[in-house]
């Protein structure tokens, strides 16, 4: 393996490997095409061949461009597969908004780039018109997006296509997933998606069950189902109706979500090490601990609230509209089952607060969830318990703090830093979207509600998120969609090259010209 | 003074009667009735709206959704009355436009605090009917000619990958 660093040949890398993750991307649209197909919606059935001939063309002229890594067998860097991770999901973005813009459900460009966004980072917001006439072919495809997002497109192309990779690991930590299920990074991928497809296969089948139960037609409910579970268990919050989770009216529908979420925002490691028959790490995972802890906190005091309010009294209710929402923000979801408007008039600053509080800590690592994990909230928490320990003992005493996950890990001082530095970025986002929300004229509790949401890729909204918003806040929710998603190294890698490479280009062209 | 009986009488009837004519045309939009639910909450009101998606029936009474444009909303009402709804709106059909009557609930009792209106009354004031789907020469041509140089990378790529596998057999 040849280790070169002319930046042509970082750029061939590049190329190479995210030509691969763009034409996996479009082999996927097959699946949108067959819909449209069977459906005889043949409007859909054109856009999606356009997208895919696209989509096709793009990701092997990259190959095409990069083949010299193939044939030289380059190694892939650190920084190669953090580059690779963050531009598939820019480029992607674009061409998976084709579908969208030819439809014309997207108003332009940018509202498709945005649900594509939306979609890929398992947020859930819609800019997307009229989603009553939908073709079934585009609800697939917006579907699939937040399900491939959730598992992650790297975990979608290392699981099929890049076999004998020499860099898969870095490409798959690239995407914000680091945790290794089996010591090969190709099967810890294909773990991924097979824990995905029982469920898939499990969740389908009963919300079609439960569809048919609360009156939809089989074939209806069929579709439902699975575009339910897929949002449901990718963390997302698409639903193929306008009024969400509402739509259906129905309890039980409802609890079947509500295991799937939360079924979805733990983490693949935890799955896998229940599936191997350790469940006794579902009680002492720290993130399973954090998770529970801070959920009952937040359903507790905003059930408390709510009643106290007097806008819900019975316990049906409460649960149905309190918990399931506090739960839905949780675990980033951002199924809702109640009006935008009504986080305004019925559940008061306190409740928008506990709403964002859950949105900013959100799931686990390496799940489908966003939001800045329970593994870091709970290691923080166990650092600052430990400091000051550390500072009431005996300076001669050395006590070793550990935190368990699915094995146990010493609790170092750089552990808890890179915790707290990546809740900081988040931190800063979050600032950053409510200070833009705030400059454009929303009031500071719905600006701060919806850059939450966008920061914690949960898609719960209190009515900002709109075709008609200004387009700078469309841009700036894209980013953080994005950056919260890609958990900021990846994109900082590529935004890094970026300048570097303009830097060098500059520095050339200043050298020739003297 | 009898005259003047009979002017008071005509003038309440005709009153009587115009506040009757405006209170079925008084059309709430749903977007109006979700911005202000408390005004609205336990009103009678009246909606009208594509009939989406499809009637759910739950017994002797169905949920249906309406969608006025603005925003949708779930309607409780009897299923002889949902079953009269013959065309629900997707993407092949524009649904029949309703107009419905019934008790606004922002929090519903009977549904664990459902926003719905509890449907008195139902008028069909327009039939729906399949959308024509029309396809222009333009996208086929496009799709057409873009599949073909997709299919003619696809090819290239192909043959290269199994150059290379010969050259390094």
């Amino acid at each position: 393996m040849k280790n070169i660093n002319a930046p042509f040949s970082t750029i061939n890398i590049i190329s190479y490997y995210t030509g691969y993750i763009v034409l996996g991307t479009a082999i996927l649209m097959f699946i949108p095409i067959l819909t449209s197909l069977i459906l005889q919606e043949w409007n859909p059935l054109l856009d999606f061949l356009i997208s895919m001939s696209v989509s096709v063309i793009a990701g092997l002229s990259m190959i095409f461009y990069g083949y010299e890594t193939h044939k030289n067998k380059i190694r892939v860097e650190w920084k190669h597969g953090f580059i690779v991770a963050a531009l598939s999901w820019l480029i992607l973005m674009f061409l998976c908004s084709l579908p969208y813009v030819l439809s014309g459900h997207a108003q332009s460009l940018l509202d498709g780039c945005f649900d594509v966004m939306s979609g890929f980072t398992t947020t859930g917001l819609v800019l997307t018109q009229d989603l009553d006439h939908l073709s079934m072919g585009l609800n697939m495809w917006r579907h699939m997006l937040t399900f491939i997002g959730g598992q992650g497109m790297v975990v979608l192309a290392l699981s099929f296509m890049l076999k004998n990779l020499g860099g898969a690991y870095k490409l798959y930590v690239g995407e914000a997933k680091d945790v290794e299920l089996v010591p090969n990074v190709i099967g810890t991928a294909r773990i991924i998606w097979k824990i995905s497809i029982i469920y898939m296969i499990v969740g389908t089948l009963t919300l079609w069950i439960c569809g048919i139960y609360i009156g939809l037609s089989p074939l209806s409910a069929f579709f439902h189902g699975l575009f339910i579970f897929e949002s449901a268990w990718s963390t997302g919050g698409f639903a193929p109706n306008t009024q969400n989770i509402m739509y259906y009216h129905s309890f039980a529908y409802e609890i079947i979500t509500i295991i799937f979420m939360i079924l979805g925002s733990l983490n693949f490691g935890l799955h896998y090490a229940v599936w191997q028959g350790n469940k006794k790490e579902l009680i002492k995972n720290i993130e399973t601990q954090s998770f529970f802890i801070t959920s009952f906190l937040a359903c507790a005091f905003a059930a408390v609230k709510l009643s106290q309010l007097g806008i819900y009294t019975d316990a049906i209710s409460i649960f149905r509209r309190v918990v399931y929402n506090v739960l839905s923000a949780h675990t980033t979801t951002g199924f809702g089952n109640i009006y935008a408007q009504q986080f305004i008039s019925d559940w008061g600053d306190f409740g928008i607060l506990i709403i964002i509080i859950a949105m900013l800590i959100g799931g686990s690592a390496c799940s489908t969830a966003g939001g800045f994990k329970g593994l870091r909230v709970g290691i923080v928490f166990k650092g600052l318990v430990a400091d000051i320990k550390k500072l009431l003992s005996s300076e001669r005493s050395i006590k070793i703090y550990k935190y368990h996950h699915i094995k146990d890990y010493i609790l170092t001082d750089s552990v808890v830093k890179a915790s707290a530095l990546i809740i900081i970025c988040y931190m800063i986002l979050f600032a950053i979207s409510t200070a833009l929300g705030t400059f454009l004229g929303y009031p500071f509790a719905e600006a701060a509600f919806e850059a939450a949401s966008v920061t914690g890729n949960v898609g719960l909204s209190i009515g900002i998120t709109d075709a008609s918003m200004p387009t700078i806040l469309k841009v700036q929710y894209i980013i953080a969609m994005y950056l919260g998603r890609l958990e900021f190294i990846a994109a900082f890698a590529l935004f890094g090259q970026i300048i570097g490479g303009i830097k060098r280009t500059c520095i050339t062209s200043v050298k020739h010209s003297s | 003074m009898h005259n003047i009986c009979k002017t008071l009488i005509l003038v309440i009837l005709i009153t009587i009667c115009a506040v009757g004519t405006v209170n079925a045309e008084n059309v709430t939009q749903i977007n109006s009735l979700v911005n202000n639910m408390g005004a609205f909450d336990s009103q009678v009101v009246t909606i009208e709206g594509e009939a989406i998606g499809e009637a759910m029936n739950r017994g002797a009474y169905s949920w249906i959704n309406v969608n006025d444009g603005t925003n949708a909303l779930g309607i409780w009402l009897k299923s002889s009355d949902a079953e009269r709804i013959k065309t629900f709106g997707d993407y092949k059909h524009t649904g029949d436009i309703v107009r419905i009557s019934g008790i606004f609930l922002k929090n519903s009792p009977e549904h664990g605090g459902d926003v719905e209106i509890d449907c008195s009354s139902l008028e069909i004031i327009k039939k729906g009917h399949t959308v024509d789907e029309q396809l222009t020469n333009i996208k086929i041509l496009t799709a057409t000619l873009l599949f073909s140089i997709a299919l003619t990378l696809t090819y290239a790529y192909f043959r290269i990958v199994q150059k290379a596998k010969n050259t390094s057999e």
